[in-house]
């Protein structure tokens, strides 16, 4: 309710750094109803989820723009919703595969857990480096 | 071009982070689904960010328009690979406006003409063509900026408005003009009857004058004249409101009179008495008009506490016998002492009072009410004095047309004239 609220606000505001706040709000409910239910069972819906945070992430941010004085030609805003489309299909299949790859039977196990956190920290290194990339 | 990351760079990229640490932690992989999307939208965002080569090229339509005028910023866009979004601002001065910005797509290798339109609100001299080009890549990770020099010069002149009549000046020059002269000599309108002296052409013997008095007499007419006008523009200081204020009103009057007295066949020319002086000698024909209204154009308010009096003025800037018109506000002390120095020395002077009251309403105390009509009062003192000494002064305010004070002063004039008689 509070990251609904927050973006909300970041809305009606134009307030673009308000957007991110809102979303992690919002995951960390959702992972506060993951942790309360049953924790043997994966939650099927968590590529929805997914893909519906990230069109909602868009669309903000799309509305965030529009919030100015500018106009976009017609072509621009067919050519953005399509991809945007395009976008979501990509993150509810991913998502997907994600959570398949999740549900491999691998054990578990202090060795599994490492490669997890070198693999999640690689990643997170990976795009500091490209985000540190001169253009 | 500079990179610049979208707010999505670092949203996404805490979006990620937090999902993976708190999959982790609390070991819930259906986190890493969730952010999993983001950190494939902003690692292909990252990969494929490269700022784009584009090339830029524009100019105004045209250098001249007047104000009201629309035109357009003609852009010429050329560029090698793709670009999803690029945004166009062109920033404008105040005294122009735009649409804001534009959102445009070009394929790989295309070029394009674009026209932003630009709408001229207020007369002056500009400079437009500051254009902020953004480009934004196909995910929306990375914008790349780049601010392109397109500036040309813009010319926007004031309005003119059409006046029926102008003010008759008391004495005329040497030249042919349009004015009726108060001499006698060649002309179309009858003055006087004079006895016919050997000399004197045959066809300007009045037959009927002679036949009554039994001798020659001939027609005595005026010759039409031209005549020396200066427009006196007081450019110290003007009382303003956000959107027009004494000096747009009185350079739009100054173009519009120079204009009328320059179709006229008159020679016209211009002092700007303010912080900084300028003048443009008197001289007739449609390129003085040009000259008047480009130097009008850059009539501005310079604060300067500096005293000034007309001696700073070259003698050729006032020539004798011309008629003196004064657009002020009479707000500043140096210009009105001027006035009445001018008035002292003999010039045929004539003030438009551009009134500054409707930009200077009174506040909401009493106190500041009471003020304000003291303000009145000694504006109506100085009134007083000017036609004391013999000048005829008319307020004009914004909204009333420049006909209405023209002919008020006529009018004063008319009557003064039949006073001295």
């Amino acid at each position: 309710m509070a990251g609904a609220a927050l973006l909300a606000m970041a809305l009606v505001l134009a307030r673009a750094g308000l957007v991110a706040p809102s979303l992690v709000l919002v995951a960390a409910g959702y992972a506060g109803t993951l942790v309360a239910r049953d924790a043997d069972v994966l939650d099927a819906a968590a590529p929805l989820v997914g893909c519906a945070l990230l069109l909602v992430a868009e669309l903000s941010y799309w509305s965030v723009e529009l919030a100015g004085t500018g106009r976009e030609e017609r072509p621009v805003l067919l050519r953005r919703l399509t991809a945007m489309l395009a976008l979501a299909g990509a993150a509810l299949v991913l998502g997907a595969a994600v959570l398949a790859a999740t549900a491999l039977p691998l054990g578990g196990g202090l060795a599994w857990n490492l490669v997890g956190v070198a693999a999640a920290a690689a990643a997170l290194a990976l795009i500091a480096r490209l985000a540190a990339r001169p253009s | 071009m500079t990179r610049r990351g979208s707010p999505r760079l670092g949203a996404y990229a805490g979006l990620s982070a937090f999902g993976l640490v708190a999959a982790l932690t609390l070991g819930l992989p259906e986190l890493v689904a969730v952010v999993a999307p983001f950190a494939l939208v902003l690692a292909v965002g990252l990969a494929i960010g490269r700022a784009p080569r584009l090339h830029v090229e524009g100019a105004p339509e045209r250098e001249r328009a007047l104000e009201g005028d629309e035109l357009a910023f003609r852009i010429y866009l050329d560029t090698r690979g793709a670009i999803e979004r690029l945004e166009l601002h062109l920033a404008l001065p105040d005294g122009l406006e735009g649409d804001g910005p534009l959102t445009v797509r070009l394929a790989a290798d295309e070029d394009r003409d674009l026209d932003l339109p630009v709408r001229c609100v207020r007369w002056g001299a500009y400079s437009p063509g500051e254009l902020h080009v953004r480009a934004v890549d196909r995910l929306g990770v990375f914008a790349f900026e780049r601010v392109v020099d397109l500036r040309a010069p813009l010319k926007v002149y004031p309005l003119p408005e059409h006046l029926l009549g102008l003010l008759k000046p008391l004495e005329t020059q040497v030249f042919t003009g349009n004015q009726v002269a108060r001499a006698k000599g060649d002309g179309i309108e009858f003055s006087d009857i004079r006895p016919f002296v050997p000399g004197d052409r045959v066809r300007r013997i009045n037959w009927r004058a002679s036949a009554r008095r039994g001798e020659l007499v001939v027609n005595e007419l005026h010759p039409e004249r031209n005549t020396d006008v200066i427009l006196f523009l007081d450019s110290f200081s003007e009382a303003r409101t956000p959107e027009r204020g004494t000096l747009d009103l009185t350079v739009r009057a100054a173009a519009a009179l120079a204009a009328e007295y320059l179709a006229r066949k008159d020679r016209v020319g211009v002092v700007g008495f303010g912080g900084i002086l300028n003048w443009l000698l008197p001289a007739t024909g449609l390129v003085q008009l040009y000259r008047i209204v480009d130097a009008l154009l850059d009539t501005e308010i310079v604060l300067n506490y500096a005293w000034k009096d007309v001696d700073l003025l070259p003698r050729r800037t006032l020539p004798p016998k011309a008629l003196v018109v004064a657009l002020t506000p009479l707000l500043d002390e140096r210009s009105t002492r001027a006035l009445l120095d001018l008035r002292a020395r003999g010039f045929d002077l004539a003030i438009v009072e551009v009134s500054p009251v409707p930009f200077a309403p009174p506040g909401p105390d009493p106190s500041d009410e009471l003020a304000h009509r003291l303000w009145l009062h000694g504006r109506a003192a100085l009134r007083w004095q000017y036609e004391s000494a013999g000048v005829p002064v008319v307020e004009w305010r914004d909204g009333v047309p420049l006909a209405a004070p023209l002919e008020e002063v006529a009018a004063y004039r008319r009557h003064a004239r039949v006073s001295r008689a």
